[in-house]
C-alpha cells in the first residue's frame, strides 16, 4: 500500500470502476435481444429455408441445450452438421431440471448462450413462465397430429416419454391387458410404483374424471404396492427381478433393454401418459437462423428417423408404431405446476401412505 | 502454551503477506456461497417476474413442521449409526496397519482407494444386489449354506442404510486415522505396554485419548455427510418407508417450481448449527493442545507391535475387511460392467459376458476429454485444498491469532452447503462479474475448493495439534521467518498425514456432481457428469464400466505416487 501512495490508489480504484461500468454497459447492450427473433420465428414465406440458410451462414454457430442424453442426440446432431456444415454446434446436455436451473441462472445473468432448448414439457413450461421462450413456426406444425403439438407454438415434440406397464418376464407370466386388471387381487404385492410419478395420477384424473380416477387409485393403493425412488433405480430392479412389475415405467427404456436380451416386456395400455420432449426457441437466441434450421431438421422426417433409430418414441406422423395407434394422454404441465403441492399430497395419500412399511 | 514467540520485525512483511493471502483466500472461497445461502433463506424465490420478497416462511416451515421431527430422528439415527460403523471399521484397520506387524499392511492404502472412487449410487445398487431379501447374492448363499428358511439380511431397513453408508465411508476413516497414527510417537503406547497394560488397555487409555482431535474431526465430517446423504436413503430408505430430511431438500430443489432454494438452504442452516455445536465440542476437547502434541524435537521411529500369535487374528481381520468393504461391491460392479444387463452372478450366465460396455464408454461423445479434465482438476483442487488447509490451521493452531477460530469455523461451514446452492451461487456471481470464467475449468476449480476445503482444514487442524511447539520455537529462535518455519518445519512433519487427505479429496472431487452440473461448459466436461448421464439414461452397465475404468486409472496413479514417495524417503 505504501508503494502506491494515496493519490495513486484513488486513481487506480477510480479507473477500475469506470472500466468495469463501461464493460457492464457494453455487455448489457450487446446481450440485448437481437431485433426480430420474434418476427423471424413466425416467418412462413416460401423462401423460408433460403432465408434461414443465408442468416445461419452469417451466424456460423449454434448452441443447443438439451435434456436428451448426448448419445441419443448425437446421430441427429451429426446429421444436421452434415447437411449444414457451416454451422458449428455446441451441445450442452443434462437432466431436465438441471438444464432449466442453469438456463434461468444464465439468462438472469444476461449470459445469452443458448439458442434452442429441449426438455420434458414440465421444464419447458417453467422457462415459458419466466418469459424466456418465443413462439415459433416450423413445418412440422402443419403435418403433425394436432394433439401432439403445443397450440401456443412454444414447442414441438422431438420424442415422447411414454409411461406404461413394464414387467420382468421371469416373474410375471400373465401380464394385464387393461388398467382395470391391476385391481384384481392376484396383483397384490406384485406392483411397484415410483414415488414421484404425480404426472400419472394427474392425467388419469383429467381423462377419467375425478370420481372414477379417485376410486381407481384408492383401490390400487390397497394392492400392497412397493415403493421405489427414481426411474433408473426402478429399471435396474425390474431387470434384476427385484421389482416384478411397474405400471409407470418408460416405454423407450423397456424397448431398449428388451433388445439387449433383458427379461423385460411391456404392455401397450390404453390410455398411456406422455411427457413430450419439447423443442423450444430462446427469446434471446444469439443465432436464431441456425436455431430455426435446427428445429426444422429435428422435427423433419430425416431428423425424426435418426431419433427413432436410437429407440425413442417419436411423434412424426406414421413413423412409430407405438405412437401411431396408441391412446395417449399428452401431459399439460401447467396443471401440475399450478397445483403441485395438491397433487403431490394426493399422490402420497392414495398410493404411498397406505403402503408404508414402518 | 503461548504460541509462537514474537516475531522479529524484519519478517513482518512476509508474515503479513502470508496472513493476508490465507485470510483473503478462505473468505473469498466461503463467504460467497454462505451469504448467498443465508440470503436465500430469508427471501422468496424470484421467478416469472415476481420479485424476491422478505419472508420467514422457510424457517417457520422447517422448525414447526411436525414431520421435521420424524425425519430428523431418522436422519440422526442414520448419520450416527453410519458414522460409528465407519469410525470403528476404518479405525480398527488403521490401527492394525500402522501399529502392528501384520503381513500385507503395505497394500492397505491402495485397497482402500477402491471404494472411495466409486459414486454412492453404484455402491448402493451393488449392495442391493447383495443384500436384498429377494435377489441378494449374499442372502441366497447364506440361506443355502446354513439351511435357513428365511434370508438373514434385509437391505431395506435402517440397519441396511447404516451398513451401506458406514462401510462406504470406512476407507475415509482409515486414511484419516492411519495418517494420525503414523505421525504419533509410540513412546506412550509403549510405556503403557511395558507397565503391563496390554494392548486393549493401552488402546483405551493412550491411543484413543491422544488421537482425540483427529477422531473428533473425523466424526464431525462423517456425521454431516450422513445427514446430507440422499442416495442411500433414496434407494433403500424410501422402499422401507424411512423418510429422511434430505428427501425434503430434493423435493424443494428438483420437484417444485420455482425451485425452492430457500427451503433447501434453510435445511442446511440446521446442518450448520449441528456443525457449530460439533466444532464447539472439538474446541473444548482440544483446549489443552499440548496434551496431543506427540511429535517433538526428540527423534523417534514408529516401532511396530509384534503381534505374535495374534498375527493370524489381524490377518483374518484384514481378509474380512477387504472381502466385505472392497471385494464384494467391486466384484458386483465388475460383473455388471461385463454383462449386457443386470443379472445374477452365475455359471449359466457366463456365455453372455462381453466387453461391449467398455467399448461403448469410449464411444461416448467427449469421454476422453472429460477424463483428462477430471485428472488435472482433481489434482490441482486437492493441492490447493491441502495447502490452504495447512495455512489456515497454522494461523489457528500455531500462531493462535485472535479471531483465528472464526477463520476455522468459516472454512468448515461449506461442509453443510448443498452442492446445488454452491453451483447457483457461483454461477450467479461470475455471470455478473467481468471475469469470463463461467463454463470454464476455473469456475469448476473454485467450486471444488469451496465444496471440499473443510476436509483439508479439519485434517490439517488435528495434524498440527500433534506437532509440539518446541519444533517451531527452535526454528524461530534460530532466526527463521514464520513462513520459513511453516515451509521447512511444520509442513514436512505433517506431510505424511496430509498425503492421505490429498488422495481422499481427489476422490471426492472426482465424484462431485451437483455443483458441477450448473457450471461446466462444452470444453470442461468431467467424468462425474458423464457417469451421471449414463446412469440417468439407464445405461447402468456402461456407468459401471466407467466406474471400473476410474478405479484402474486411480490405482495406477496411486502406485506411481507410492513409488515417488518411496524414492523421496
Amino acid at each position: 500500500m505504501e508503494v502506491l501512495g494515496k493519490g495513486r490508489l484513488c486513481k487506480t480504484v477510480f479507473s477500475v470502476c469506470v472500466s468495469w461500468l463501461a464493460l457492464v454497459t457494453l455487455t448489457g447492450m450487446a446481450a440485448a435481444a437481437p431485433a426480430g427473433v420474434e418476427q423471424l420465428a413466425g416467418y412462413k414465406g416460401k423462401d423460408r429455408e433460403q432465408v434461414l440458410i443465408e442468416g445461419a451462414k452469417k451466424e456460423g454457430a449454434l448452441s443447443v441445450y438439451s435434456a436428451m442424453n448426448a448419445k441419443d442426440s448425437k446421430p441427429m446432431v451429426d446429421g444436421f452438421s452434415k447437411r449444414y456444415p457451416f454451422i458449428k454446434i455446441d451441445l450442452f446436455a443434462g437432466r431436465g431440471e438441471d438444464v432449466v436451473a442453469r438456463l434461468i441462472t444464465e439468462q438472469k445473468g444476461r449470459k445469452y448462450n443458448a439458442d434452442t432448448f429441449d426438455a420434458p414439457t414440465i421444464n419447458v413450461e417453467k422457462l415459458r413462465r419466466e418469459g424466456l421462450l418465443v413462439p415459433y413456426y416450423t413445418p412440422a406444425q402443419d403435418t403433425y397430429n394436432k394433439k401432439h403439438i403445443d397450440p401456443n407454438r412454444y414447442w414441438v415434440p422431438i420424442y415422447h416419454n411414454i409411461l406404461t406397464f413394464v414387467y420382468n418376464t421371469n416373474e410375471i407370466k400373465d401380464p394385464p391387458k387393461t388398467w382395470q386388471d391391476l385391481l384384481d387381487p392376484k396383483w397384490k404385492g406384485r406392483l411397484t410404483v415410483e414415488d414421484t410419478d404425480e404426472v400419472w395420477v394427474i392425467n388419469f384424473y383429467k381423462a377419467w374424471g375425478e370420481a372414477k380416477a379417485r376410486d381407481y387409485f384408492t383401490r390400487l393403493g390397497k394392492q400392497d404396492l412397493k415403493i421405489v425412488h427414481g426411474h433408473s433405480v426402478m429399471q435396474q430392479m425390474l431387470i434384476a427381478g427385484e421389482v416384478m412389475s411397474s405400471p409407470t415405467q418408460y416405454l423407450h427404456q423397456a424397448i431398449a433393454d428388451k433388445k439387449t436380451g433383458a427379461p423385460l416386456n411391456f404392455v401397450i395400455m390404453a390410455p398411456m401418459v406422455v411427457g413430450p420432449e419439447g423443442m423450444t426457441l430462446l427469446k434471446n437466441a444469439p443465432h436464431p437462423h441456425a436455431a430455426l434450421l435446427f428445429i426444422d431438421y429435428a422435427t423433419s422426417r430425416e431428423g425424426q428417423a435418426l431419433i427413432y433409430g436410437r429407440g425413442r418414441n417419436v411423434a412424426y406422423p406414421g413413423m412409430d408404431p407405438y405412437v401411431k395407434d396408441a391412446d395417449l394422454l399428452i401431459d399439460d404441465p401447467a396443471i401440475s405446476l399450478d397445483n403441485f403441492e395438491y397433487w403431490q399430497k394426493l399422490f402420497k395419500d392414495l398410493l404411498i401412505v397406505p403402503n408404508r412399511r414402518r | 502454551m503461548s504460541g509462537l514467540p514474537r516475531l522479529q520485525h524484519k519478517y513482518a512483511i512476509s508474515t503479513g503477506v502470508f496472513l493476508l493471502v490465507t485470510i483473503a483466500a478462505v473468505m473469498f472461497i466461503t463467504l460467497v456461497p454462505l451469504l448467498f445461502l443465508l440470503y436465500q433463506t430469508f427471501f422468496t424465490p424470484e421467478y416469472a417476474g415476481n420479485l424476491a420478497v422478505f419472508t420467514l416462511k422457510n424457517y417457520v416451515s422447517v422448525f414447526t413442521d411436525p414431520a421435521t421431527l420424524t425425519v430428523l430422528k431418522n436422519s440422526t439415527e442414520f448419520a450416527f449409526g453410519s458414522s460409528f460403523v465407519a469410525l470403528f471399521v476404518g479405525g480398527t484397520m488403521a490401527w492394525v496397519t500402522e501399529r502392528t506387524r501384520t503381513p500385507g499392511r503395505q497394500w492397505m492404502y491402495l485397497v482402500n482407494m477402491v471404494p472411495l472412487i466409486l459414486p454412492g449410487i453404484l455402491v448402493t445398487m451393488a449392495w442391493v444386489f447383495l443384500l436384498s431379501p429377494k435377489i441378494g447374492l449374499l442372502n441366497l448363499l447364506v440361506t443355502k449354506l446354513f439351511f435357513l428358511n428365511k434370508p438373514p439380511f434385509n437391505v431395506y431397513s435402517m440397519g441396511g442404510m447404516i451398513w451401506i453408508q458406514g462401510i462406504h465411508w470406512a476407507p475415509f476413516a482409515f486414511i484419516t486415522l492411519a495418517g494420525t497414527f503414523r505421525a504419533m510417537n509410540p513412546d506412550l503406547e509403549e510405556a503403557a505396554t511395558v507397565s503391563g497394560a496390554g494392548i486393549w488397555n493401552s488402546l483405551r487409555m493412550v491411543t484413543l485419548p491422544i488421537n482425540l482431535p483427529a477422531i473428533l474431526s473425523l466424526f464431525l465430517i462423517l456425521l454431516v455427510r450422513g445427514l446430507e446423504n440422499f442416495v442411500v436413503p433414496a434407494v433403500v430408505g424410501i422402499p422401507a418407508g424411512i423418510d429422511v430430511f434430505t428427501s425434503r431438500i430434493y423435493e424443494a430443489v428438483a420437484k417444485s417450481y420455482p425451485a425452492n432454494l430457500g427451503l433447501a438452504s434453510t435445511y442446511s442452516v440446521v446442518l450448520m448449527i449441528v456443525t457449530g455445536i460439533g466444532l464447539g465440542l472439538y474446541y473444548m476437547a482440544t483446549r489443552e493442545s499440548s496434551s496431543f502434541a506427540t511429535i517433538t524435537g526428540k527423534g523417534y521411529r514408529a516401532r511396530l507391535i509384534d503381534v505374535g500369535k495374534w498375527r493370524y487374528a489381524t490377518v483374518a481381520i484384514y481378509a474380512l475387511y477387504v472381502m466385505v468393504a472392497v471385494l464384494l461391491p467391486l466384484i458386483m460392479l465388475i460383473w455388471v460392467s461385463i454383462t449386457p444387463y443386470s443379472m445374477a452372478i452365475s455359471g449359466k450366465n457366463f456365455h453372455l459376458v462381453t466387453l461391449n460396455n467398455y467399448v461403448e464408454v469410449f464411444n461416448y461423445p467427449g469421454v476422453v476429454g472429460a477424463m483428462f479434465n477430471t485428472v488435472y482438476l482433481s489434482f490441482f483442487a486437492s493441492l490447493i485444498i491441502v495447502m490452504l488447509g495447512v495455512m489456515t490451521s497454522f494461523i489457528v493452531v500455531k500462531m493462535k491469532l485472535k479471531g483465528g477460530r472464526i477463520l476455522d469455523v468459516l472454512g468448515t461451514l461449506p461442509l453443510t452447503f448443498p452442492g446445488t446452492v454452491v453451483g447457483v451461487a457461483l454461477a450467479t456471481l461470475y455471470l455478473r462479474l467481468p471475469v469470463a470464467i463461467y463454463g470454464t475449468v476455473w469456475i469448476l476449480l473454485i467450486a471444488f475448493v469451496t465444496r471440499f476445503l473443510p476436509y483439508g482444514i479439519r485434517a490439517a487442524n488435528s495434524s498440527l495439534l500433534q506437532v509440539h511447539a518446541e519444533l517451531e520455537e527452535a526454528a524461530a529462535i534460530s532466526g527463521a521467518s514464520l513462513v520459513r518455519t511453516l515451509v521447512m518445519i511444520t509442513l514436512p512433519v505433517v506431510l505424511s498425514g496430509m498425503v492421505g487427505t490429498f488422495i481422499y479429496v481427489m476422490t471426492l472431487v472426482i465424484r462431485e456432481f451437483p455443483s458441477v452440473v450448473l457450471l461446466y461448459g462444452p470444453q470442461s466436461r468431467v467424468i462425474a457428469v458423464q457417469l451421471f448421464e449414463m446412469w440417468e439414461s439407464a445405461a447402468f452397465n456402461q456407468a459401471a464400466a466407467l466406474g471400473v475404468l476410474m478405479i484402474l486409472f486411480l490405482s495406477a496413479l496411486a502406485l506411481l505416487m507410492r513409488r515417488f514417495q518411496a524414492k523421496e524417503s
